[in-house]
Order: structure tokens, then C-alpha cells, then sequence
């Protein structure tokens, strides 16, 4: 197949402390025909959707936030997947300070290990598509894209 | 949270109909509990269509589960319903063999698919 474009993919990523950090994936598109491009084929586990009820539209900063763990709560993700938002919202917020937010469409990449704070400000139903990929939730390696 | 997948029936006509995520009247409470629904899957893919890209009808070689991620794309069973999907939308591709479907990409932009292969085709009902 003729190489055509470069699809990027938000992820979350490790730097060189294990501290999380917004990164991008690259994933090759090869041309099928002058209208269509795919992708090589990239090892998947399985995947379930998954439907959160919005937590609260308070912020963060709020001295009322009611999120569970408070303003500072983070946890990993287990094994390394991907998130796809299907309705909703979500503020995604991790240790290099950035906040990230999801939309209908928006596709990340969770890495193992990348603690993270998830918050559901959504004022409709969350609805996501998580895929999990090979690896384990302590294995830290970067996503191998087949190219 | 119902998806919609396009299967075919006894005469080799596809139609649309729809499965179920998880368990009925199951809420979720995290990674496992009660209610998740996890499907095999084999592979994962991007799938970039131009707007005025079409195929024609044609059965899929493997049950598919699609999630658009941008763009639109048009639906048609061979029983003669079309249905749109846009950003956010999942659908299921399960009609392996017969008259198959055609897909037609619509819109201003490109329609790109986040295009999961599935071990095996997902029944309608959770029997977990």
C-alpha cells in the first residue's frame, strides 16, 4: 500500500520522572485508493463501553468540590488502552499541569503508570469507548505502532 | 447503551438492529464490576474516508465495531434503510456474509473511523 498521511493521537505519556504528561501518537495511514486510507493492523485485547453519570460542574479550584479524593486526586488507568468519548465531556488533568478536554469524536491514548484526575463536567451522561491494548498496568513502555 | 449493528437475517438481506453494552439495568462502578460488557477484540485501526467516498454493497470480511472520531458517514442495509452516523457514533458491522451494505462518506470533511476487529460476532443480549 502507498504511504499516505500521518493521523495524530493525543496520549497520555510519561516523562523522564514518570510524571504524566500530554504527548502525541503517530499513526501512519496508507493509501487504499484516491478516497480511502487505513491504518496497518495494531494488536487489541478487547473493548467495552462504559457510561459515567456527570459528577459536579463545580471547578477543581472550588472549595466545594465533592469529587472523591478532593482537587489532587489521580490514578493511573490498569493496562494501557484507549479512550474514545462518545458523549459528554470530560477535563482530564495530569502532573505537567495541563488540562486536557474530551468531545464526541476525541480519541487519547492512556499510557500505564500515567496518573491523571478525570473530571466529569459534563452536564450529559459521559459514554466512552475504552480499548484496551498488550501490556500490563506496571509496564510504562511507550504504545508500538505498527508502521 | 444500545449500539447499533447491522446483521443479516435468513435470506441474506441485511438489516438493522441493536446490542446491548452491558448488562440490563447494570450501572457502572469501575474496571470489572458489575455490568461491563468486554468484547474480544483483534485488532485496532484508523480508517480515513474523503467526503464522497463510497463502496458498494458488499458483506464485511470480519465483525467490526466502528466508533466515528470525525466527519460523517452514511449506512445503507440492503433491505433499504440508511442510517447517519457522525462523531461519537459507534455502530457494529456483523453482516458477514450475503447481500452486505453500502457505505457512502459525506460532508465537508474527512469521515476517520476508529475501526475495531472482533474475534466474533456480538450477540444481541448480554449472557455473561
Amino acid at each position: 500500500m502507498e504511504k499516505g498521511t500521518i493521523m495524530k493521537i493525543l496520549s497520555i505519556e510519561l516523562d523522564a520522572n514518570w510524571r504524566s504528561t500530554l504527548g502525541v501518537i503517530e499513526v501512519p495511514l496508507h493509501k487504499v485508493s484516491e478516497t480511502e486510507a487505513i491504518s496497518k493492523k495494531q494488536p487489541a485485547v478487547h473493548w467495552y463501553a462504559m457510561e459515567l453519570t456527570p459528577d459536579t460542574e463545580l471547578q477543581r479550584t472550588d472549595p466545594n468540590y465533592p469529587f472523591s479524593g478532593g482537587t489532587f486526586e489521580a490514578h493511573n488507568g490498569d493496562v494501557p488502552h484507549f479512550n474514545m468519548q462518545l458523549t459528554g465531556y470530560l477535563d482530564s488533568t495530569l502532573q505537567d499541569g495541563s488540562t486536557a478536554r474530551y468531545a464526541p469524536g476525541d480519541l487519547h491514548y492512556q499510557r500505564a503508570m500515567a496518573l491523571h484526575h478525570s473530571h466529569l463536567r459534563s452536564p450529559v451522561v459521559n459514554r466512552h469507548l475504552l480499548v484496551s491494548v498488550p501490556g500490563s498496568p506496571t509496564d510504562p513502555s511507550p504504545l508500538k505502532v505498527i508502521g | 447503551m444500545k449500539i447499533p449493528s447491522l446483521n443479516t437475517d435468513a435470506k441474506g438481506d441485511s438489516y438493522f438492529t441493536e446490542v446491548e453494552s452491558a448488562a440490563p439495568g447494570s450501572t457502572f462502578v469501575g474496571p470489572g464490576g458489575p455490568g461491563i460488557r468486554y468484547i474480544d477484540a483483534e485488532c485496532w485501526q484508523i480508517w480515513e474516508m474523503q467526503a464522497g467516498h463510497f463502496q458498494d454493497f458488499k458483506p464485511n470480511h470480519a465483525p467490526q465495531c466502528l466508533a466515528i472520531m470525525a466527519g460523517k458517514l452514511a449506512v445503507t442495509a440492503s433491505v433499504g434503510e440508511t442510517r447517519s452516523f457522525a462523531r461519537g457514533d459507534m455502530l457494529l458491522l456483523q453482516d458477514l456474509h450475503g447481500k452486505g451494505h453500502a457505505l457512502r462518506a459525506y460532508g465537508v470533511e474527512p469521515c476517520t473511523v476508529f475501526l475495531l476487529t472482533m474475534k466474533q460476532i456480538m450477540a444481541p443480549a448480554y449472557s455473561d
